[in-house]
């Protein structure tokens, strides 16, 4: 009996052979960059690994590094100050714009204004940082400083992204309003999906502006501000291209993050298994925060 | 009322836009005017365009566009590809253990790249790839796929299945299904897929900083960081190659940006 389920299965398999041999080099490929590299970045941690890509294992020995790693921990207490700041750049300004342009009446200057919005997308990443490093923050022909000798402020200028108490605030103030993106699509996605029934009978009932934007349309958009949160967290704990232009993580440590002393101490100093270890422990952060973020804000909603 | 809260609602989208646009305006203006210029009137326009930075710029980043744009249209056509032949698989084949396949890929968004940053260089690096094109394309191909197959075999269960049998009975093989009816009927997602891949690679910065150090085989975004610094002392020039590299995603955009705009709220609306 338990044969005949058996040879049924495999002759089902049989049967539908074409289906595995065209999903063969989807496979193929995730099998060799994307499921290896994982599992193979899990293994590392624990192996004493250099620049050939062998190396003993050394069981959690490179995770008790961690704790006489001076710039590891300051770098996770400004993963910190920049997992907030962006989070409120990613919510507050985007989500405003996002509502005045739902508010504009007519639909043509909606779209002119979400296109204008989002214009900016077409310049480059690495542009924008390089613009706001050489010509907004320079010390010498940055716009900044350029602006206060104009209006008369010039002792408040500063070297901003060189100055100890001036760098991590440059870095997160890189590409204001922070509006110029796809954070605000999203939620003017969301808020344009907001039936006109729902609209209609807040109107009815009397409600403001403000009103209907706290007490209707914020309700109803947490699915997208969720969306939002997750991102903007992953992408602040991984991305350190913007830090590793503007400051290279300093002066000092001041804005050194753990995803950026991840790459120095595999791609500068050849200790790929003890950055390999960052990169499981950023990782366990990133599923933690997901979970968190998903759980906390749901509750949210249901109360 | 309504009419002072509309014009309200103008004046301050405009404030904010004028502030985001303040760096690519200044970029532009600066862009044409010399040394001299920059530090007799800043913030006035030029009064004489330079075109020559456009030249010198033009011939100094060329090689690094051409990388650039050679990288991401081989990638992206490899990821289109087989995100329409995957999510198609996914889309209408019956066969065992389907989901727990499916699954197999979609749990991949579970994997952050931080993770696989490492290990992927050092398998690149024992492949012999390093410092080759290849370096770039194929893990380009192999991780843009997972979207475009979530995206392709939603759109593509949506095709009326009456298509299908159709095809059936005239006797279609396989290939000519997938040819004749998905490609044609699925041309809004592919160029979706095709247009989001595109543009995220084409702004990519430390996987090729990482494999590939041959400055002549250096993509645009990398050669950036090192072009403004042996050029430190010419602005215009500088701001030139900015302006120069911003052509390729100008282009994709204004063709594509309805599919853009529906690949990023797409994601948003399932969330």
């Amino acid at each position: 009996m338990r044969a005949g389920i058996l040879n049924n299965t495999f002759r089902n398999i049989w049967k539908a052979r074409l289906s595995y041999l065209l999903l063969a080099p989807t496979f193929l490929f995730l099998l060799i960059f994307n499921y290896y590299p994982a599992i193979r970045g899990i293994l590392y941690a624990f192996q004493d690994v250099q620049a050939g890509g062998h190396g003993e294992f050394i069981g959690v020995g490179n995770f008790e590094k961690f704790f006489g790693d001076y710039i590891l921990l300051k770098s996770f207490i400004n993963l910190a100050i920049f997992l907030v700041g962006n989070l409120l750049k990613a919510l507050i300004l985007p989500l405003f714009i996002a509502v005045l342009i739902s508010r504009i009446l007519s639909p043509r200057g909606r779209y002119i204004f979400q296109t204008l919005f989002l214009f900016p997308i077409v310049v480059p990443g690495m542009v924008g940082i390089l613009l706001w490093k050489g010509f907004i923050f320079d010390a010498n022909t940055g716009i900044l400083n350029n602006f206060l000798r104009v209006i008369g402020l010039a002792r408040l200028e500063h070297a901003w992204l060189g100055e100890h108490k001036t760098a991590l605030a440059s870095v997160l103030f890189t590409g204001f309003p922070w509006v110029g993106g796809v954070g605000f699509l999203i939620f003017l996605a969301g808020l344009l999906g907001i039936s006109k029934s729902v609209l209609e009978s807040a109107f009815m009932d009397g409600a403001g502006s403000l009103r209907r934007f706290w007490s209707i349309e914020l309700p109803l958009i947490m699915g997208q501000i969720k969306l939002v949160v997750v991102l903007t967290f992953i992408g602040t704990i991984q991305d350190f291209a913007g830090i590793l232009v503007l400051t290279g993580g300093g002066p000092g440590a001041t804005t050194h993050v753990p995803a950026l002393h991840m790459y120095y101490m595999a791609f500068r100093f050849d200790q790929f298994g003890y950055g390999a270890s960052i990169g499981v422990l950023l990782f366990i952060l990133i599923f933690l925060m997901t979970i968190i973020n998903m759980k906390l804000i749901q509750s949210k909603v249901e109360t | 009322m309504k009419n002072i809260k509309q014009i309200l609602i103008f004046f301050t989208l405009t404030v904010f836009l004028a502030i985001t646009f303040i760096p690519f305006v200044m970029m532009l203006s600066l862009s044409f005017k010399t040394n001299a210029d920059i530090y007799a009137d800043f913030w006035g326009p030029p009064v004489v365009l330079h075109f020559e930075h456009y030249s010198r710029a033009f011939r100094a980043v060329f090689r690094y566009i051409w990388n650039s744009l050679f990288i991401c249209t081989t990638a992206t056509f490899g990821v289109v590809f087989l995100s329409s032949l995957s999510g198609y698989v996914f889309a209408r084949h019956r066969f065992p253990f389907k989901n727990i396949l499916f699954y197999a890929i979609i749990s991949l968004f579970m994997i952050p790249g931080i993770l696989t940053l490492i290990p992927m260089f050092l398998l690149i690096k024992n492949l012999g790839l390093l410092n080759t094109r290849w370096a770039l394309i194929l893990p380009y191909i192999s991780g843009g796929q997972i979207f475009g197959i979530l995206l392709c075999r939603t759109f593509i269960s949506e095709i009326p299945q009456d298509l299908f049998d159709a095809a059936r009975i005239d006797g279609a093989s396989e290939f000519r299904v997938y040819w004749n009816i998905v490609i044609p009927l699925s041309l809004p997602i592919l160029a979706t897929v095709g247009i989001m891949t595109g543009f995220s690679l084409y702004n990519d910065f430390i996987w090729p900083l990482i494999v590939i150090s041959d400055n002549s085989k250096q993509v645009f975004t990398v050669a950036l960081t090192i072009f403004g610094g042996e050029h430190r002392l010419d602005m215009g020039p500088v701001l030139a190659g900015y302006a120069i590299g911003c052509v390729p995603l100008l282009i994709l955009i204004s063709f594509g940006m309805k599919y853009f705009i529906k690949g990023i709220t797409s994601g948003a609306l399932k969330a």
